[in-house]
């Protein structure tokens, strides 16, 4: 078991796409401890529900179509069926479901998510999306120090 | 006559078509397997510096970027006409048999499993990975955890998942840390207990496929894949054997550099990928496979104790050569067990943790050749290169482009045996596309130009008559 479990996920090559994935990188160089492990992927996978079956709460981080570019979100991640037939849209809540039903153990989680302005090829984001960063990074930090109060406070 | 359109085919990697055409007594009069998507990676890296080919070959594929970078870096190190040195050696060897447990297992726990374990004419809309962890999970977690146990020993050398920048011409990036090493050491065990389990599981479950092992691609083709010296089965590195239908070896011990002598390659009408063929024998009558049942067909042995047991039961049980397109999946199994030991005689070697990992060099030979067993196949990266280093030609000839032509036969052969024109059933259509599943196959590595792009152009009426045609 490890306290925290950080998922950020999306495609670098699609400019804005890749901001989770760009934090988790930029984060797991910050920050190293046993106790907490970081991941950064182009997409959620199965074998991530095993982890975060592991982990005493878990934090995804993604960009998103929907709000103002640049806009920082954080909302708890509610459980739900996997809905898709392919493990290419995999959803956290899913992976989530998958630790439960697989085993066992399904963590306390959360969804920070920034609104992205730019999606196409690229491999650069956006000013917007790259001003939003240190906000990332502050979410980030406070999630590690959170303690389960604290914790489950953070989408509100 | 009736055309049947299988589009996509579901649970392969990349994008492909199958048109069945059937006569007016709904019988199958002919099948194409169309491979529909064009990727030019051998066109767009003209001009780039050679040094850079594996970063760039490894976008082809997000499953096998392994192999790309494997065959790319051996090409390059031609180039540059170096000797790796041997703990770099062994580092791009642990890597690449990492590579093949990951991929192994994705292709028979998430791609295959659904029609294995829940059955081929089950409900499509719970026919796939999910189905299968909600109605066997046991099965699942082992699924999941054997491709958690590569990918994390991939993360570990590499430290990306994905399109890792580790491996580079010369050698590899870094060497191995003994904390990684004993961490992958500890992990081991497991890692081989899901692969028994899983292995006697299929072996148990066997007789349920008679049928599918009787028509899958049942048909005598001559088998191509890398061997060492002993003739036994090599992943990383070794020289090519072609063996026939009927057991004797063809062609043996071909180096990297002459496959040219051997593998021709032809543009088809109906699809965007290359169909090679052995060259003695002409096109299309030069077929062979490769991959998984190829390679164990070409190879006399595995060179590891357990696999080599299991090969042995293998043959027993289908003969000495194995036909069935089916029994890939077993293949692919045994291939698991074979790299599982591979991994750990390579960890268990001191020589591993050695410091020297990269030899460096410029230009000095205008060519190269690199040529690795991928998951799915014997994978060729060839370069040339003019004075500067900068790419002037590259050809790719990429696993799956190998068994082209036997996939093509392999639709036929199920599409006559379980299409019935006259009451069409989704299960009956997945029989079709269970077949190619088979092969494993990687279509956007492995569609790429020979320098010609044939064409047809067929104008048909709304009966599906023919009007007109016209092909290059």
């Amino acid at each position: 078991m490890f306290r925290c479990l950080i998922i950020g996920f999306g495609n670098p090559l699609r400019s804005d796409d890749g901001i989770g994935w760009h934090v988790a990188r930029e984060f797991s160089h910050e920050f190293q401890h046993d106790d907490v492990q970081v991941i950064a992927a182009h997409q959620l996978t199965p074998e991530m529900a095993e982890m975060a079956s592991r982990a005493e709460r878990v934090l995804f981080v993604d960009a998103t179509h929907k709000g103002k570019p640049g806009s920082v979100n954080c909302e708890p991640v509610a459980p739900a069926a996997p809905a898709s037939h392919f493990t290419h849209e995999l959803t956290p809540a899913s992976v989530l479901t998958l630790a439960q039903e697989l085993y066992g153990h399904r963590p306390p989680a959360y969804l920070l998510t920034v609104a992205g302005e730019c999606f196409e090829t690229g491999d650069a984001m956006s000013a917007v999306a790259i001003a939003a960063i240190p906000e990332l990074m502050a979410h980030l930090r406070q999630f590690l120090n959170a303690d389960e109060k604290s914790a489950s406070r953070l989408g509100q | 006559m009736k055309r049947i359109t299988i589009e996509p085919v579901s649970r392969i990697e990349g994008h492909a078509k199958i048109t069945i055409q059937l006569d007016d007594q709904g019988h199958v009069a002919g099948t194409e397997f169309h491979v529909t998507q064009v990727r030019g990676f051998e066109k767009f890296t003209e001009g780039r510096p050679y040094y850079e080919m594996p970063g760039i070959t490894a976008r082809i594929c997000g499953i096998c970027p392994i192999s790309h970078l494997l065959a790319a870096s051996k090409a390059c190190d031609a180039i540059m006409a170096v000797r790796i040195p041997p703990a770099a050696k062994k580092l791009r060897e642990l890597l690449h048999c990492t590579q093949i447990v990951q991929s192994h297992a994705l292709s028979f726990f998430y791609l295959s499993a659904p029609d294995l374990l829940l059955g081929m004419n089950s409900d499509p809309a719970t026919r796939n990975v999910l189905g299968v962890i909600a109605q066997h999970p046991e099965m699942a977690r082992d699924g999941i955890d054997l491709r958690k146990f590569g990918l994390q020993i991939v993360e570990g050398l590499a430290q990306e998942r994905v399109h890792p920048s580790w491996i580079v011409p010369g050698g590899v990036g870094a060497p191995l840390a003994a904390q990684t090493r004993d961490h992958i050491l500890s992990e081991l065990p497991e890692a081989k207990a899901i692969a028994e389990r899983t292995i006697k599981f299929f072996k148990g479950a066997l007789d349920n496929y008679k049928e599918e092992i009787a028509v899958f691609g049942a048909f005598p083709t001559m088998y191509a894949g890398l061997v060492d010296r002993k003739g036994a089965l090599q992943l990383y590195d070794g020289s090519l054997r072609f063996r026939s239908a009927s057991g004797e070896i063809v062609e043996d011990q071909i180096a990297a550099e002459d496959y040219k002598q051997w593998i021709g390659e032809a543009s088809l009408r109906e699809s965007y990928l290359k169909a090679p063929y052995f060259k003695p024998q002409g096109f299309p009558g030069g077929v062979y496979r490769v991959g998984p049942l190829g390679r164990l067909n070409a190879a006399d042995s595995c060179g590891t104790p357990a696999a080599d047991v299991e090969l042995r039961e293998f043959r027993e049980r289908f003969g000495t050569v194995v036909h069935s397109a089916f029994l890939y999946h077993y293949a692919r199994l045994i291939e698991i067990v074979h790299a599982l030991e591979k991994i750990e005689a390579l960890l268990q070697d001191p020589q591993i943790l050695d410091t020297h990992v990269r030899a460096t060099a410029g230009v000095n030979a205008l060519e190269g050749v690199g040529m690795i067993e991928a998951p799915r196949g014997t994978l060729i990266h060839h370069y040339k290169v003019n004075e500067e280093g900068a790419i002037t030609w590259a050809n790719l000839i990429v696993a799956t482009g190998h068994n082209n032509l036997a996939i093509g036969r392999s639709v036929q052969q199920v599409s006559e045996h379980y299409i019935d024109g006259t009451k069409l059933t989704e299960g009956m259509l997945n029989h079709v596309s269970a077949v190619v599943r088979a092969y494993d196959p990687c279509l956007s590595c492995s569609t790429h130009a020979d320098g010609s792009l044939a064409l047809r152009i067929r104008l048909v009426d709304a009966d599906g008559n023919l009007l007109d045609e016209i092909a290059n």
